[in-house]
């Protein structure tokens, strides 16, 4: 007799821990917040998540491509999205400097979609070695007209997964991409984690305005293209006061700032483990080393940052890069702060003696 | 016999240049739709080039796509929809040159898809070649303005009306 096969619509969210990579987390977060749709094209450091979306999409009856190019990828997110269904893609520096293009139609078309970016090495094809030189690229638009990503960058395998439950739910509450940002390190990297069901914050709307067939309704449009004098001016500052709603009300950080800190260490991703580390290293001197995490780097927490960063004397900024948030962190202090940086790129990790050695010649605390 | 408007194109200018026959595939693809009663699952995904306002004057739900894109952004929408009838509508420049790519990986998967495909040759950007146009053709047409106009802008499609050039 024929049985209809079941399909693994796992337990949702347990409390039992499991040990998983930073991309699998991805993979199952984006299971569990419903995403039905994801397309991709291998590319290391991130190919475990393409392998895990492979697997589990049969077990959820969702669809996997795996296209051609990633120009077909991020087309085909675009589609899947346009009908209102949860869509990701994944993909490495430069595998996601390819679907810049696709990126900036969907954030012109005001669709949802999640876009995973573990970095690597740069420029060019660069290496395959973990990397934080994509920040620019990320925050300050990467594909051409006025728009930004949200891009939440997440410190840990068990922020790969609430990050991406969030990016669903932010994509979709806001019509507009959401970038997870990550890295080779939070990517490959094997960590305990917990399916914690999280807070929902963002109302499911309904999706009015998706592509399925215009039975008894006006024609629906998903378009980027307008013509006419004005029409794109008006398009354009409606996106505007889209990003300046989540501009206040997104803006995600952590920080960890004693009261006689005498250095604020400011980093992200992976680079704030290692902030952490130097925090506990540095433990034992008089002076004590605060920490400043920016959880979304877009929209980035500049008034928090200012207001962790005052009264202390000396300001770290510590990167895989050779300073691109440093742009940002210089922005929301100003001139008047003193701000050292310590970078290392081109697939190299700091070593944290390395950035003690550095804080300790330079006199920093 | 009456000749009227298809019920699912709308009545309103055309934007197309006097010789183009855009306006009566587009016209065509109403009308197959009403025949076929399907508006209620139809999606149609215009290119990029004159054609991209195709989603102005058809009655149906319509996307856009990137350059060349068209049929990996229908492949999108009907692996998530497969209820929906989608179809993607294409000039030589969008299918052929930028997109040669998604349109063999297309056919190759397999996907239940229609690809119409408009073969004007850069009706757009007029002294251009695309690869479609047949070697040594330029030489016999194009020696004014005028004969430019005719040859890019209506010798593709043997409508009635394309002398209007």
């Amino acid at each position: 007799m024929k049985t209809k096969k079941k399909l693994k619509v796992h337990s949702y969210f347990s409390n039992k821990p499991v040990l998983m990579t930073g991309n699998d987390a991805v993979g199952e977060a984006a299971i569990k917040s419903g995403c039905r749709f994801y397309a991709g094209y291998p590319i290391t450091p991130q190919n475990e998540l393409t392998a895990y979306m492979s697997r589990r999409m049969r077990d959820v009856g969702g669809v996997f491509i795996q296209a051609e190019s990633e120009l077909a990828a991020i087309n085909m997110v675009f589609g899947a999205s346009s009908t209102g269904t949860r869509a990701m893609t994944s993909s490495s520096s430069p595998g996601i400097s390819l679907k810049q293009e696709g990126i900036s139609y969907i954030a012109g078309c005001e669709l949802p979609a999640v876009i995973v970016n573990a970095q690597r090495g740069g420029p060019g094809l660069g290496n395959i070695g973990p990397s934080q030189s994509d920040y620019f690229q990320a925050t300050k638009g990467g594909g051409h007209g006025d728009y930004h990503l949200i891009v939440l960058a997440p410190t840990s395998v068990e922020e790969a997964f609430t990050f991406t439950v969030l990016g669903f739910d932010l994509a979709d509450y806001y019509r507009n991409p959401v970038m997870i940002l990550s890295d080779a390190i939070i990517g490959q990297m094997a960590e305990g984690i917990v399916f914690k069901k999280p807070r929902r914050e963002y109302p499911k709307k309904k999706k009015a305005w998706a592509l399925t067939g215009a039975r008894g309704r006006p024609q629906n449009i998903i378009r980027s293209l307008y013509l006419g004098e004005r029409v794109l001016e008006k398009h354009n500052l409606k996106l505007q006061e889209k990003y300046h709603l989540i501009e206040k009300k997104e803006v995600r950080f952590r920080q960890c700032v004693p009261e006689n800190a005498g250095l604020l260490v400011v980093a992200y991703g992976s680079m704030y483990r290692l902030a952490k580390d130097i925090a506990a290293g540095l433990n034992n001197s008089r002076k004590r080393v605060g920490l400043f995490c920016p959880l979304t780097l877009w929209p980035f927490p500049y008034r928090a940052l200012e207001k962790a960063a005052k009264g202390i004397k000396n300001i770290l900024v510590v990167e895989m890069s050779y300073g691109q948030m440093l742009e940002d962190v210089r922005l929301a202090l100003g001139k008047d702060v003193s701000i050292s940086f310590f970078g290392r790129a081109g697939g190299e990790v700091p070593e944290g003696e390395e950035i003690i050695d550095y804080i300790l010649k330079k006199k920093l605390l | 016999m009456n000749f009227t408007r298809p019920k699912y194109l709308r009545d309103r200018p055309t934007h197309y240049c006097p010789g183009c026959g855009h306006g009566v595939v587009h016209r065509v693809i109403a009308e197959v739709v009403e025949e076929l009663g399907i508006r209620g699952k139809t999606v149609g995904i215009a290119p990029v080039g004159c054609a991209v306002l195709a989603y102005d004057y058809w009655d149906f739900d319509c996307s856009e796509a990137a350059h060349g894109r068209a049929l990996a952004v229908a492949t999108g929408i009907k692996r998530s929809r497969p209820d929906l009838a989608v179809f993607s509508y294409q000039g030589d420049g969008d299918l052929v040159a930028i997109g040669t790519a998604e349109t063999i990986h297309a056919a190759n998967r397999g996907e239940n898809l229609t690809c119409i495909f408009i073969n004007n040759a850069y009706n757009y950007h007029k002294p251009q070649r695309s690869n479609k146009v047949k070697k040594g053709s330029e030489k016999s047409f194009l020696k004014s303005d005028r004969q430019k106009r005719f040859f890019f802008g209506g010798s593709s499609f043997s409508v009635p009306y394309r002398v209007g050039a």
